[in-house]
């Protein structure tokens, strides 16, 4: 199904890996990678997502990601109808020059006031859900690569729809602006591809989905991303099979006050 | 006459530790490659009250710290800003003004308010420019001790 779409985003992507003096971004778009914000930052982030196929959905989500600590961050979002709530912890962290590794474990829970409708777990708020798993990050000069795994349990009340799935995602991303780093003023561009999918449990339904997206970030402080997302395969009777999504983030360095730590 | 040689003693003393502290430092962080990752050092070890100026070259990940007089140097604060940025210090130089101005093997001594110890195979008399390497990994004192290489 889409083998000429999927072949032609293989070709770009080796284009693209192929040229020279690029380097690898993990700033992605629509998954989280293993690594921890900066402890004591906050990001607030406003996405707007519009749903596309038999239903046409529009979602503006507002978020508020901190840390507190360096190995741990939380994430505290609302679409206005739908809240949810994750917490991503790092357990394992090599680092070497333009290089690292990095596994974490994470969790999430939607809180929402609906039932669901189709057969896929749908992740906007359109169900009352828990997820949890982990996240193994590879960071290279000119590569980031980033694999997601985790449990899906939602709520189904008077349906009869499978409650669980498991969930997967592949991402990868790179810099292709500047070539060279000189100042934090300059523009970055970061071109990211990501593959989602799912299996729902004790059902037939699955998808797998990809999203290529572009990402701009102005005075490495904000980002400013952009992509579409459509199924390669599906199965699942989503309501939405695709979706364009955009994203403004603001990091905030040091903005949660530093508590005296009296054992030193 | 005892008080004002006591009181003359004291002020030398102080302008003593005023003067010999860490004057500078250079730190080579690893694991990153974003402009957006090295601000978050950056700006951390910028916001650290004994930090005068920092300096980086985002290319190569290294900082230069320029010290505020009169502040004492916290070689864990450096640590603590990188590390809590979510990155690690591959390299840590340091210049300063050192008591003992010749690195001796295997020799223990404190300093700058801290225990050191040299691991060098050598013996090197100190400029007051020569960058001396804390080489504990991860910049965690063994046994409270910083070893030094040159």
């Amino acid at each position: 199904m889409h083998q000429g779409r999927i072949f032609f985003i293989l070709f770009l992507v080796s284009i693209i890996c192929g040229s020279v003096d690029i380097h690898a971004q993990e700033l992605y778009v629509l998954s989280e990678p293993a690594s921890i914000m900066p402890n004591r930052s906050i990001i607030i982030k406003q996405s707007f997502q519009q749903m596309g196929g038999k239903m046409n959905n529009t979602f503006y989500n507002t978020q508020l990601e901190f840390s507190w600590k360096k190995n741990w961050m939380m994430h505290l979002g609302t679409n206005y109808t739908a809240s949810d709530i994750y917490l991503q912890h790092r357990v394992y962290s090599l680092d070497d020059i333009h290089t690292h590794s990095r596994v974490a474990f994470f969790g999430r829970a939607i809180n929402s006031p609906y039932n669901p409708t189709t057969n896929a777990i749908m992740m906007e708020g359109q169900q009352k859900l828990w997820n949890a798993g982990f996240i193994a990050t590879r960071l290279q000069h000119k590569w980031a690569s980033s694999i997601t795994a985790g449990w899906l349990h939602r709520y189904t009340g008077n349906t009869n729809f499978s409650k669980n799935g498991i969930q997967y995602s592949l991402s990868n991303g790179w810099l292709l602006y500047p070539k060279n780093y000189s100042n934090y003023q300059q523009t970055n561009i970061n071109f990211y591809v990501e593959l989602i999918g799912q299996k729902v449990l004790n059902d037939k339904a699955s998808f797998l989905d990809i999203a290529p997206s572009i990402q701009l970030i102005f005075n490495s402080q904000a980002k400013l991303n952009m992509g579409y997302r459509w199924a390669l395969s599906d199965n699942s009777n989503r309501m939405s099979d695709r979706s364009f999504y955009m994203s403004f983030d603001y990091l905030f360095f040091n903005a949660i006050p530093k508590y005296k730590n009296t054992k030193k | 006459m005892k008080i004002k040689f006591a009181f003359l003693l004291a002020v030398v003393f102080s302008l003593n530790t005023a003067t010999a502290q860490i004057k500078s430092a250079e730190v080579l962080a690893s694991g990153l490659t974003c402009s957006m990752c090295s601000k978050a050092i950056f700006k951390a070890l910028s916001n650290l009250d004994f930090v005068d100026t920092v300096k980086v070259n985002i290319e190569t990940s290294v900082y230069q710290l320029n010290f505020k007089k009169d502040s004492p140097v916290k070689i864990e604060g450096i640590r603590d800003a990188v590390y809590d940025a979510g990155f690690s210090i591959a390299k840590l130089a340091i210049v300063g003004d050192w008591k003992v101005k010749t690195a001796t093997k295997d020799l223990s001594f404190e300093d700058f308010g801290y225990q050191f110890k040299w691991q060098t195979k050598t013996n090197k008399s100190l400029s007051n420019t020569q960058k001396v390497f804390i080489v504990n990994k991860d910049i965690q004192p063994l046994n409270g001790t910083f070893l030094l290489n040159y």
